[in-house]
C-alpha cells in the first residue's frame, strides 16, 4: 500500500509534467467503471428518495416558501447528475465493462487485499471505541495540595484502545505501545481539560 | 480616521505577548503537522478547531491563522528532504527541491522555499487588503436572489475545481452536502426536514464534526493501513534564505503570488491547484536556459510553487470573509472557528464585528513573520520527526478527532456524526468523489435555502423577463453558474 501512496504522488508528478488539471483532490484514479455504475445507481436512488420526502413535507403557506422547495430541486439535480455520471462512464468505458463481474466476487477480491482487511479492522476498532466511550460515565478525582488529578472515562477507554491500535499497526513491544498510548492520552487530556478548559467525552 | 483608530486598537490586541505566543504555537504546530507526510493542512485545521473552543475570540483566530500559515509551508520540508510531500501542494517543491538536496543544496532549496513562502504570504495579504473593500461593496448590493445564486455557484465551482476531469463527481458530492444541510428544522416554518422522527436531528447537522470526520478520520483510514517505511532524510546543510538570488526571481514571485491569490479566492481551488498551475505557468514562461533546469532542480520552480501555495492563504480568506463562502476546505475550518466565536462573516462583517477584519490582517502578518523564523528553527527537529513511522503517529490522532468533535457543543451525538462522516468520506474517496464540495455545501445549504424561498416570494408576481432585466447582478451570476456547468460538462469533459 505504500506503493499505492507512492503511485499517488507519481500520478501528481506525471500530471504536473503533462500540465493536466487533476483538481484540488486529485483525479478519479481510484474509481472504476463498475464503481461509477454503482455510484450512479445509488445517487439516483438517493435523489428520488429526497424528492419523495420533500413532497411529503407539505406546504404550510405559499408554494414559494414550502420547506421542500430546494430539497426537491436538489433531489432532482442528483437524479440528473446520476444519469450524467452513468452516461459519461458508459461513453468512456462501455456498458459491458460497467456491468462486468459480479458483486460477490468483487467483494471477495476486496477482502483478499490485506490493506482492505486492515482498513475494515480499523473501522471496527474505532467504531467500538466511539460506542464504548459514548456509554462511559466516569470521573475520579484525586486532590493534592498542588494539583487535582483526574481520571475520567476518556482516559479509561482511550488508553486500551489506542494501545490496541498501536500494537496492531505499529507492532512495537507491549511496553512501548502501552507507554505511548498512556503518555499521549494523558497529555491530550491535560492539555484540553486543564490547558483549554474543555470538557472531554466520557464525563471528563 | 475612524479606520486608523480601529487598526491601532486591533494592533494593540494582536501584539500582546500572549497573542504572539498563541500564534507561535499555532505556527509551530502547523509547520510540524504540514511537514509530516500524510497529515494535510485541512486535517490540521479541522482537528485543531477543537482546541480553539476554549479560547477567546481573538486568541482562537490568532491560533487558527498561525496553524493555517504554518501548515501550508510545512509540506515543503519533507518534500525537499525525504522526497515525500508533507502536503499535496508541495509536489512541485518535491520534484525540484529533492533534486537539489541530492546535489548537497538542500539547505539552499529549503531557504528558497522559506523565502518564497514568506513572499507568497505577503502578496496574498496585500491583495486581500486591497480587494476586500471592493468585494464587500459589491456583496452589499446582493439580495436574496443573488445570495442564493452565489451559494450555488460556490458549490458548483468547488465541485469543478476539486474533481479534475470528472467535475460531475464534485457536483454530486456538493449536492449530497446540500441534502445533509437540510436536515433539521426548516428556518421559515419550523417544519422538521429529513429527521425521520429523531429528535436530536431537529437541531440540524453541525459541519464541524463533519469536517473532522471527512478530513481527519477519513485520512486516518486511508493512511494508517498502509505500511510505509519512514523516510530517510537528506543532509540539510546550512539553511540560507538567499535574498540576492530571490531578487532575480521577483517577476516570477509576483506572477505566482497573483496566480495563488486568485486561485485561493475561487471556492474549492486551494493550495494544490495554485502550486500546480503556477508551476506550469512558470515553466512555460521561464527563459530557455532556466527551463532546462525545471524537473532537475530549479530554484525558480521552487519560487513559483511556494509563492503560489502561500499566497493562496490570503486569497482563500477573501470570499470567506466577504461572502461567507470558504475559498477551500482549510478556509472552511477558519470559517467554522470564526462562527464558533460568534463572528458573523459575509457582507455585513464590518458592521456586525467592527475591527475584526483588521485583526485578521494583522494576525496574518504576525503569523507570516513567525512562520519565517520558526521554519528556519524547526527544520532540523523536523528531520528527527521523519524517522517516526506513520503507524505510530496516526493512531494518536484518533482521540483528537473524538475530542474535537465533542468539544464544539459538548454533545456526544457529534462524535457519532464524526465517525459516520469519516466512514462515508472513506467510501466516497474509494469511489473517486472529492470531499471539499460536500463540506462547502453543508455550510452554504441553509443560506441557499432561506434566500431562494425569500426570493421566490418576492418574485411571486413578476415575470421571468423582469427578473432578468431588473436584477442585473443576478443575471450575471446565472450566466456564471451556467458557464461553470458548461465548462465542466463540455470543455473539461473532452480532455478526459
Amino acid at each position: 500500500m505504500a506503493d499505492e501512496k507512492k503511485s499517488g504522488i507519481e500520478a501528481d508528478v506525471e500530471s504536473l509534467e503533462k500540465g493536466v488539471f487533476t483538481g484540488e483532490e486529485g483525479g478519479d484514479e481510484r474509481s472504476s467503471p463498475r464503481k461509477d455504475f454503482i455510484a450512479s445507481v445509488t445517487v439516483a436512488a438517493l435523489g428520488i428518495f429526497a424528492m419523495i420526502l420533500s413532497v411529503r413535507l407539505g406546504n404550510p403557506e405559499s408554494i414559494y416558501t414550502a420547506p421542500g422547495v430546494l430539497p426537491f430541486i436538489t433531489g432532482a439535480c442528483l437524479v440528473v447528475m446520476a444519469i450524467g455520471l452513468f452516461l459519461k462512464t458508459k461513453r468512456r468505458y462501455g456498458l459491458d465493462e460497467m456491468l462486468a463481474g459480479d458483486s460477490l466476487r468483487a467483494a471477495g477480491n476486496y477482502l483478499s487485499d490485506p490493506e482492505a482487511r486492515r482498513t475494515l479492522a480499523l473501522m471496527g476498532v474505532i467504531f467500538a471505541y466511539v460506542m464504548i466511550l459514548g456509554q462511559t460515565d466516569l470521573d475520579w478525582r484525586f486532590k493534592t495540595a498542588f494539583y487535582a488529578f483526574r481520571f475520567s472515562g476518556f482516559e479509561l477507554i482511550s488508553i486500551p484502545f489506542i494501545f490496541f491500535i498501536l500494537r496492531f499497526f505499529w507492532r512495537s513491544t507491549l511496553l512501548n505501545c502501552f507507554l505511548v498510548a498512556t503518555g499521549i492520552v494523558v497529555f491530550l487530556a491535560v492539555v484540553f481539560r486543564d490547558g483549554f478548559q474543555i470538557l472531554l467525552p466520557g464525563a471528563g | 480616521m475612524f479606520e486608523l483608530q480601529e487598526v491601532i486598537a486591533q494592533a494593540a490586541i494582536a501584539f500582546q505577548p500572549w497573542m504572539i505566543f498563541v500564534c507561535l504555537i499555532g505556527v509551530t504546530l502547523g509547520i510540524l503537522w504540514g511537514a509530516m507526510p500524510g497529515l494535510s493542512t485541512t486535517m490540521a485545521m479541522a482537528l485543531l478547531i477543537g482546541l480553539s473552543v476554549g479560547m477567546s475570540q481573538h486568541v482562537a483566530i490568532m491560533f487558527m491563522l498561525g496553524v493555517y500559515t504554518g501548515s501550508v509551508f510545512g509540506g515543503a520540508i519533507s518534500a525537499v528532504l525525504i522526497n515525500i510531500p508533507g502536503t499535496p501542494d508541495a509536489v512541485p517543491t518535491m520534484i525540484e527541491g529533492h533534486a537539489l538536496a541530492k546535489r548537497g543544496e538542500g539547505g539552499l532549496a529549503l531557504g528558497t522555499a522559506i523565502m518564497g513562502s514568506f513572499m507568497g504570504n505577503w502578496i496574498g495579504i496585500i491583495l486581500l487588503i486591497a480587494f476586500i473593500p471592493a468585494i464587500l461593496f459589491l456583496a452589499l448590493q446582493f439580495r436574496s436572489w443573488e445570495m442564493f445564486l452565489l451559494s450555488m455557484w460556490g458549490i458548483a465551482i468547488c465541485g469543478s475545481m476539486s474533481a479534475g476531469d470528472m467535475p460531475i463527481k464534485g457536483w454530486i458530492s456538493g449536492w449530497i452536502g446540500l441534502l445533509i444541510s437540510f436536515v433539521g428544522l426548516d428556518a421559515i416554518h419550523g417544519v422538521p426536514r429529513f429527521t425521520f422522527g429523531v429528535r436530536i436531528l431537529e437541531d440540524g447537522i453541525s459541519y464541524i464534526p463533519l469536517l473532522i470526520g471527512l478530513f481527519g478520520l477519513t485520512e486516518i483510514l486511508k493512511v494508517l493501513p498502509q505500511y510505509s517505511p519512514p523516510g530517510i532524510p537528506s543532509e540539510v546543510g546550512k539553511i540560507v534564505p538567499p535574498m540576492k538570488k530571490l531578487i532575480g526571481y521577483t517577476r516570477t514571485a509576483v506572477r505566482s503570488g497573483i496566480v495563488g491569490t486568485i486561485i485561493g479566492a475561487i471556492p474549492g481551488a486551494g493550495a494544490n491547484v495554485a502550486s500546480f498551475l503556477s508551476y506550469d505557468i512558470g515553466r512555460r514562461r521561464a527563459k530557455p536556459e532556466e527551463r532546462k533546469k525545471w524537473g532537475k532542480g530549479s530554484y525558480e520552480a521552487i519560487v513559483s510553487a511556494e509563492v503560489a501555495n502561500n499566497a493562496n492563504v490570503g486569497g482563500s480568506m477573501l470570499p470567506t470573509l466577504t461572502l461567507g463562502i470558504p475559498g477551500n476546505a482549510a478556509a472552511a475550518a477558519i470559517l467554522a472557528a470564526l462562527e464558533m466565536k460568534n463572528v458573523v462573516v459575509g457582507p455585513t462583517i464590518q458592521t456586525e464585528n467592527p475591527g475584526i477584519i483588521f485583526f485578521i490582517y494583522i494576525g496574518l502578518i504576525i503569523a507570516n513573520f513567525l512562520m519565517y523564523f520558526m521554519a528556519i528553527a524547526l527544520i532540523k527537529p523536523c528531520v528527527k520527526l521523519f524517522s517516526l513511522p506513520r503507524t505510530l503517529l496516526m493512531p494518536l490522532i484518533i482521540p483528537i478527532c473524538v475530542m474535537g468533535a465533542f468539544a464544539v457543543s459538548l454533545n456526544y451525538f457529534d462524535v457519532y456524526l464524526m465517525f459516520i462522516a469519516g466512514i462515508a468520506g472513506y467510501i466516497l474517496h474509494r469511489f473517486g468523489f472529492p470531499l471539499a464540495p460536500m463540506v462547502l455545501a453543508v455550510i452554504l445549504g441553509p443560506l441557499a435555502d432561506e434566500n431562494l424561498r425569500r426570493a421566490l416570494l418576492v418574485f411571486e408576481d413578476r415575470t421571468f423577463w423582469w427578473i432578468i432585466s431588473e436584477r442585473p447582478i443576478g443575471t450575471i451570476l446565472i450566466v456564471i453558474v451556467l458557464y461553470t456547468f458548461y465548462d465542466g460538462i463540455f470543455r473539461r469533459g473532452k480532455t478526459a
